[in-house]
């Protein structure tokens, strides 16, 4: 049967592997290529990479450090950041990516995931959803574009249907707050996507990832839990286990 | 009377030479060198004797029409010249586009070409319904494109011999992953229908849950146990069941004596195949940490004798 995923989700930024606390105030947690090798030795079962330089600065994507990271990772690596073209897509997949993240450019353009798709396969495309709670309402927000009127789960569906293989979707709130993921969020979304989907942002301890995978989370990705806490990956894995959620141990 | 037709040819074509009015120093240069170089002529030719003999009235409104058929051809040409195909240096005893200028500039003059020509038979003097049926006819499966696609795939098919042979006679160890399964075998019908390798008896479908009560996912992403049907040299001092990565939306189907591990994703499908030399993974051994880089180092121990 298939697992669930545990996936640490990191930035990048300035060559140092960064952790924010709701999109802003910024963490170092070390060099890209240790870290990337100490997760390998964890057997984490994923890794996400977003390159924060390339997407807010419009600065070239770093291939150079992605890599380096790839060649620390026997595990499946997503980058993320700066993808605007089909160019982009197909260095960042030469440097080791087996998946990519595309946020900004499909907002404005779902053409392109279409074209993306079909040319690299659904498989590789990663649609990435930032998500703030304004009022009590869901509403998508962009660094770059700001609050949008489509609602998440419409533009969810939008890039399942021009053919996005999975959703990263990250709760903006409750990134970097460690008290849990946003469960009614999630809620949202389950049994409604036929593509799966993986929640980001808030997890402090193991039974936050119960809770999201049991209101529909295919995936979990996080970063503060793994990087200031006592817990590792395993820890997750062993509460999830004991809560008969599947995941791989090793 | 050919020679004479031959001649109106040449002549009406290096008075109608394509354009490209712009700032670019070789683009228009290139653009007609390889057209200006000579060359049978055959198309053109086969189609002006045909109206001459016919209708030798409209063989002045057949010129445009003689001369798309040739722009179509050179572009055929200057493509399969090109380093991702042929490879080819020379053409009609003259250095290849790409060899001349660059790449970029080969495929650009191809692209341009094959526009243009049926720009010159949208615009010949002939009635609209002709004009519209030889476009039909010109970009039609059957004639146009398919002759083209055909001349191609030959030269694919040379080359899947090559490497068939390889494998097949001289027996060197191969290890296909992912896409790299599926595509030895038969088919796939990933956007639409696409001939594979062959090497084994089998096709390639996308995953279907659309008539079960499954609400699984599509593409299957992440990690699942893969158990083992039968003993493969590739999975030793590996423990039956264990989790291996997959990511892929299509799947292979065989009923081949071929399996060598099934995964369950809604239903049992064959997550890796074994033929003699050949041995190809669904899921990424590569991506699968300790136990994955154990099927490649398997594969290197390999000392294949046949």
């Amino acid at each position: 049967m298939l697992k669930h995923r545990v996936i640490p989700c990191v930035l990048l930024k300035d060559w140092q592997l960064v952790k924010s606390i709701g999109f802003e105030s910024f963490r170092n947690i070390g060099h890209p290529t240790s870290t990337a090798r100490i997760y390998n030795a964890r057997n984490v079962d994923e890794l996400i990479v977003l390159d924060i330089d390339a997407s807010l600065h419009d600065e070239e994507i770093n291939t150079e450090i992605i890599t380096d990271i790839a060649d620390e990772c026997f595990m499946p690596l997503t980058i993320g950041g700066g993808i605007n073209t089909i160019d982009d897509i197909y260095k960042v997949l030469n440097a080791g990516a087996d998946k990519i993240a595309i946020n900004s450019k499909a907002l404005n353009n779902f053409e392109f995931i279409k074209q993306s798709s079909s040319i690299f396969g659904s498989q590789c495309i990663v649609c990435s959803i930032d998500v703030k709670n304004i009022d009590g309402k869901y509403k998508v927000y962009n660094k770059k574009y700001g609050l949008q009127e489509i609602s998440p789960l419409e533009l969810a569906l939008k890039y399942q249907e021009y053919g996005a293989g999975e959703i990263l979707l990250t709760s903006i709130d409750k990134e970097g707050s460690r008290n849990g993921y946003d469960i009614e969020l999630i809620k949202i979304f389950k049994d409604k996507l036929e593509i799966p989907i993986i929640l980001n942002g808030g997890m402090g301890k193991p039974e936050d990832a119960v809770a999201a995978i049991q209101n529909g989370a295919d995936a979990i990705a996080a970063a503060y839990i793994f990087h200031f806490s006592q817990y590792t990956p395993n820890d997750i894995k062993d509460i999830c286990l004991n809560n008969d959620i599947l995941v791989r141990t090793i | 009377m050919s020679k004479n037709l031959l001649e109106q040819f040449e002549n009406y074509l290096l008075e109608n030479l394509p354009q490209s009015k712009s700032f670019h120093p070789i683009f228009e240069k290139a653009l007609q060198e390889m057209l200006s170089a000579g060359g049978k002529r055959f198309r053109p030719m086969l189609l002006l004797s045909i109206v001459n003999a016919e209708q030798s009235l409209l063989l002045k409104n057949a010129m445009p029409v003689a001369l798309g058929l040739e722009l179509l051809h050179t572009y055929s040409l200057i493509h399969d010249d090109l380093p991702a195909m042929d490879d080819a240096d020379l053409r009609r005893g003259y250095p290849t586009l790409h060899k001349t200028y660059d790449e970029v500039t080969a495929i650009l003059v191809g692209d341009a070409l094959n526009t243009h020509s049926f720009n010159l038979i949208a615009n010949a003097p002939l009635s609209a319904e002709s004009r519209i049926e030889l476009v039909k006819i010109l970009s039609s499966d059957e004639i146009g494109q398919m002759s083209i696609l055909i001349n191609n795939n030959i030269d694919q098919v040379k080359e899947n011999i090559k490497v068939d042979n390889e494998l097949i006679k001289n027996k060197k160890p191969f290890l296909g992953v992912c896409l790299g399964m599926q595509l030895i075998s038969k088919k796939s019908y990933e956007n639409g229908e696409t001939t594979g390798l062959g090497w084994v008896d089998a096709e390639v479908v996308k995953f279907d849950f659309v008539n079960t009560d499954k609400k699984l996912k599509i593409p299957h992403v992440g990690w699942n146990n893969v158990s083992f049907q039968k003993n493969n040299i590739l999975f030793s001092d590996i423990e039956d069941n264990s989790d291996f990565y997959f990511v892929h939306s299509y799947h292979f189907t065989s009923n081949e004596d071929v399996i060598n591990s099934t995964t369950d994703y809604g239903i049992d499908f064959i997550s890796s195949v074994n033929k003699d030399n050949i041995f190809a993974f669904q899921f990424h051994p590569e991506k699968s940490q300790e136990v994955g880089l154990k099927i490649l180092k398997n594969f290197v121990d390999l000392e294949y004798k046949c």
